[in-house]
């Protein structure tokens, strides 16, 4: 900035970034030191934040930082010396009484308050000129479950949020005030991390998508940590471990004095279902209506949009014919495609592409309310229809609650899916909104490969319908949570039970109608000795969170009888929180450093609240992708190849070196990408790369509405065809019906049948995308003979794709 | 008489604030710090009475950017009453030396229309209040006001004008 001579210079007053140059307070914040042990799904973390006041006067310091929203955050305390100073649990309000008391008679204190599930507000009040504090704050947390991988991620800075004109101020204090740190472009603290990961022979990989990281293998516990000893706090850092065995569904029982606590980890496999259920009419033909909510706000710009487009791509290509589609995309307004859903064809799929592709993220603020409002309350066909709608966004909003209400009031027949892009997304808007809507959420990472995660979620809305889900605990008098959570076929949950002590039974039973179809599930009990798994925090963390997003409002603002619910909410929110020690918004951690006469300083404190730096992406500012270099190159040698050779993927070719620097050279002279223009009906196609999985990307993305694919020059050659062969074939095929696109037919029949032989092993990907490819194949086959130079279609086939090129 | 003093625990009674909200309103320069060394200092009616302003203009409904624009407002008031009564809307702008208010008279006038006054800050205490409208020849002279009354009033320290 210094720099600059000449130009205009625009300065927007909403923008919560301070310009550079600015005489910045001492941040009085050292650095963050995060530790941990990883034991299955389950994740105990240690992070410790250094403070030192290296002014002339006491100071009291307030940092605002993040946490994951399925954080039990269930210990606080604070070093200052040799001293350690435990924290307790006490009501929001009255933990702050006895701070601010204990911080007017001189003494030191300390609090930590929860603004949102995933923010926090820190005050180490009253250090004196020339000490230091540590902070202690301990977590616990089941780890999500992606295909096969477990993902731990740390988010460490909180992006600036919408917040909408008309939110409340709560108490008379602003909402920006409770949930905005200072930024500043640059920070004078970092991060440093070392995980243990406990049964790592158990593991076929570690990676992370955000950070180079190291680890000793040799060893169990494996220990990662971050490569560089002090990282910039400006994005998530995720972590992915590769199992290599399928997940399991499996039930554990603790017996405390607390009670008995049950943790269900299920999965409702599509082995165990009736070929009755998924065969039925019901899964055949769902009379639905599918709406995309993109986020165009200017938080989205650079990275996120990127991705975001990619994403709406695959699923609008994969929705099923017979359906009504729509996609609508918001900033401080909104505007639709089509002003109301319109059947899915090649007409409408001609128009969606081009416009989707067009779409920037120039639509000013995160106003998600009233475009879901719009949407959910239009009217649905003839009132029976499902309608789903699904959400890409960041999720930097404010107002989490408000949409929250809003989706679950019409949660009977709308089902909302949440697909959450970029570096510092607000998970906790992402993954709160999909529970409020029966739905399931994504996280895509900027440089991460978004299409098996995308599919992934598409597979879920578009599988059998699973309705009438009842769990049968082994036990009386049973409190679940999450209750009546949203499942899916082979999509493992946790639920988790608080049961009298008369516990026994060694199943827990599920029992649900798939596609009307009455189907069971069996889980076995194991009982726990040690509290390894600290189900009883679980069981708790769920509750709240259970009372804190359902419990409220559900009969209205402003009535009395909703306020004295809220009351009544509240109340078993705080003693939950105090009985388990627990964190929660109700309730805040609060310690004294109660100091003897002499060593008391009343006079006034210096305020330094730490700034915290801007989320790297984030309304295009810098830009994260490219830097995806996993440090796993040991394991990779035991390990299968990855999926692809990516632009930004250089997973493979870190096996050549451990020298970034020479992976990133090597990388960019790689020949690896083709971009050839082919005429098809939406544009340009092309190809990324020559593996697997960017050729079934290619033959997905040939799809039209109907399910029909081609064929074209580029597609052939990458499957090693003879493309004038076939052509020829073409001219020579043989159909009764005149009106049926010979080229089509034969380009669908032999696309197929290279999926399920060549690309067998890429079914997860590829096989609900092509359902409708091969419903519609089927039609035409079933009704009329078909002959390929005199052959029939089948026998040609296979003589065909067998002899190659 | 000696001034009534009050603990910040007995504020926050009388005035139905929470001790959290009082702090971030000294901090945010919303109210006075307490009297005293630090903070356990003491407050006054003044504090009370500043308060309950706040908490008046919230039941009206105002966000606490607007309350405070209004406060700074109504204690910039000149004591001269023939100003317009000051309990209506405020605009800041952006201009480094004045502000810009809609005045207008109080609702039983016969006359309803409003006018705009530009509000110049002198120094601390001291404001030139002049009717948007004014002839351009005037404010030349306007602005030699402010500059010599300034230099008056700051006894020489940076003129403002």
């Amino acid at each position: 900035m210094d720099n600059i001579q000449t130009g205009l210079l625009i300065v927007d007053k909403s923008c919560p970034i301070p310009l550079p140059g600015k005489k910045a307070a001492p941040v009085p914040l050292t650095g963050v030191r995060v530790t941990g042990d990883i034991l299955g799904r389950a994740a105990r973390i240690k992070v410790s934040q250094r403070f030192m006041n290296r002014e002339k006067k006491p100071i009291e310091a307030v940092y605002r930082f993040p946490l994951p929203e399925s954080a039990a955050v269930s210990s606080f305390s604070a070093r200052i010396g040799d001293r350690t100073i435990t924290g307790r649990i006490e009501e929001r309000e009255k933990a702050f009484d006895i701070y601010d008391e204990a911080l007017s008679q001189g003494h030191g204190a300390f609090l930590m308050d929860q603004e949102r599930p995933n923010i926090f507000t820190l005050s180490v009040g009253n250090l004196k000129p020339g000490t230091e504090a540590v902070i202690e704050v301990e977590y616990a947390q089941l780890l999500d479950l992606e295909g096969r991988k477990f993902r731990f991620s740390l988010p460490t800075t909180i992006s600036p949020r919408y917040i909408p004109s008309d939110m409340a101020e709560d108490d008379g204090i602003p909402e920006s005030a409770r949930i905005h740190p200072e930024y500043a472009p640059d920070v004078p603290y970092g991060l440093s991390m070392s995980l243990n990961i406990h049964n790592s022979t158990l593991l076929e990989s570690i990676e992370s998508p955000s950070h180079p990281i190291s680890f000793d293998m040799k060893d169990d516990p494996a220990v990662v940590s971050l490569s560089s000893e002090s990282v910039r706090m400006d994005r998530d850092f995720i972590l992915y471990m590769g199992r290599d065995k399928a997940y399991e569904g499996k039930a554990y029982r603790l017996k405390t004095p607390e009670g008995t606590f049950i943790q269900l980890d299920l999965l409702l496999g599509k082995d165990a279902i009736d070929r009755r259920a998924s065969d039925s009419p019901e899964a055949a033909s769902p009379p639905k209506e599918v709406v995309f909510l993109i986020d165009c706000s200017g938080s989205m710009g650079g990275d996120s949009i990127h991705e975001a487009k990619k994403a709406l791509e695959i699923c609008t290509r994969a929705l099923e014919p017979g359906s009504d589609f729509n996609i609508v995309r918001f900033g401080s307004t909104f505007e639709a495609l089509f002003a109301n859903p319109m059947p899915y064809e090649d007409k409408t799929l001609g128009k969606a592409i081009p416009y989707l592709r067009q779409m920037r993220a120039d639509l000013g603020g995160t106003e998600v309310f009233r475009p879901l409002e719009h949407i959910l309350e239009s009217d649905r066909g003839d009132g029976s229809r499902q309608r789903t709608v699904i959400l890409i966004t960041d999720g930097q909003v404010a107002n989490e609650d408000q949409v929250m209400q809003l989706v679950r009031s019409h949660s009977s027949h709308t089902s909302l899916f949440t697909i959450g892009i970029g570096a510092g997304c607000n998970e906790y808007c992402i993954k709160a909104l999909a529970r409020a809507g029966n739905g399931a959420s994504e996280f895509i990472y900027p440089g991460e490969r978004i299409e098996s995660k995308v599919l992934r979620l598409f597979q879920k809305i578009s599988d059998c319908v699973l309705t009438e889900a009842q769990i049968a605990w082994p036990a009386q008098k049973v409190t679940e949570a999450p209750s009546r959570p949203a499942l899916f076929l082979d999509s493992p949950i946790s639920v988790f039970a608080r049961c009298d002590k008369s516990s026994r039974g060694d199943t827990v039973e599920i029992s649900a109608k798939v596609n009307g179809q009455a189907q069971r599930w069996e889980f076995p009990v194991i009982d726990l000795e040690d509290t390894s798994l600290p189900i009883p925090l679980f069981w708790a963390r769920e509750r709240i969170r259970d009372l804190e997003e359902r419990g409220e409002g559900a009969l209205g603002p402003g009535s009395r009888q909703a306020d004295r619910k809220a009351k009544r909410v509240e109340e078993h929110v705080v003693e939950l929180s105090k009985r388990f020690g627990l964190l929660s918004k109700s309730t805040s951690y609060v310690a004294v450093e109660e100091r003897e006469e002499k060593d008391r300083s009343t006079g006034e404190l210096q305020l330094r609240k730490v700034p915290v730096a801007v989320t790297a992406g984030w309304h295009g500012i810098g830009s994260i992708r490219g830097t995806r270099v996993p440090a796993n190159y040991e394991l990779m040698l035991a390990c299968e190849a990855p999926d692809s050779f990516h632009e930004f993927d250089t997973m493979t070719l870190a096996k050549l070196s451990i020298d970034n620097a020479d992976i990133r050279r090597r990388a960019s002279a790689f020949p690896f990408r083709s971009r050839r223009k082919r005429d098809d009906l939406f544009g340009e196609v092309h190809i990324d790369g020559g593996t697997d999985f960017d050729i079934v990307l290619a033959i997905l993305a040939t799809q039209k509405a109907g399910g029909g694919m081609e064929i074209t020059e580029e597609i052939a050659e990458q499957l090693n065809i003879d493309f004038d062969a076939f052509k020829n074939a073409v001219t020579n095929l043989n159909v009764e019906n005149p009106s049926i696109d010979a080229h089509t037919l034969l380009s669908t029949a032999v696309l197929l049948h290279l999926l399920e032989t060549r690309f067998a092993a890429l079914s997860h990907m590829w096989s609900k995308v092509v359902k409708k490819s091969r419903k519609w194949l089927e039609k035409i086959t079933d009704h009329h003979d078909v002959t390929v130079e005199n052959k029939r279609l089948k026998d040609w086939i296979e003589d065909f794709t067998a002899s190659g090129k | 008489m000696k001034q009534k003093q009050y603990t910040i625990q007995e504020l926050s009674e009388l005035t139905g604030f929470s001790r959290r909200t009082i702090r971030y309103y000294i901090q945010e320069r919303l109210l006075d710090s307490p009297a005293g060394r630090g903070r356990g200092g003491f407050y006054y009616d003044s504090h009370v009475q500043r308060l309950s302003k706040i908490r008046e203009l919230q039941n009206r409904g105002l966000k606490l950017e607007s309350i405070s624009k209004i406060l700074d407002e109504v204690e910039a008031e000149p004591l001269d009453r023939s100003v317009p009564d000051l309990d209506i809307r405020f605009k800041s702008s952006d201009e480094t030396l004045s502000h810009e208010a809609i005045l207008s008279e109080p609702e039983s006038a016969a006359d309803t229309s409003r006018q705009v006054w530009v509000q110049y800050p002198v120094s601390d205490g001291v404001a030139l209040y002049v009717r948007r409208d004014i002839d351009v020849r005037q404010r030349k002279k306007i602005d030699q006001i402010l500059r010599l009354a300034g230099a008056i009033l700051n006894k020489g320290e940076d003129n403002r004008g």
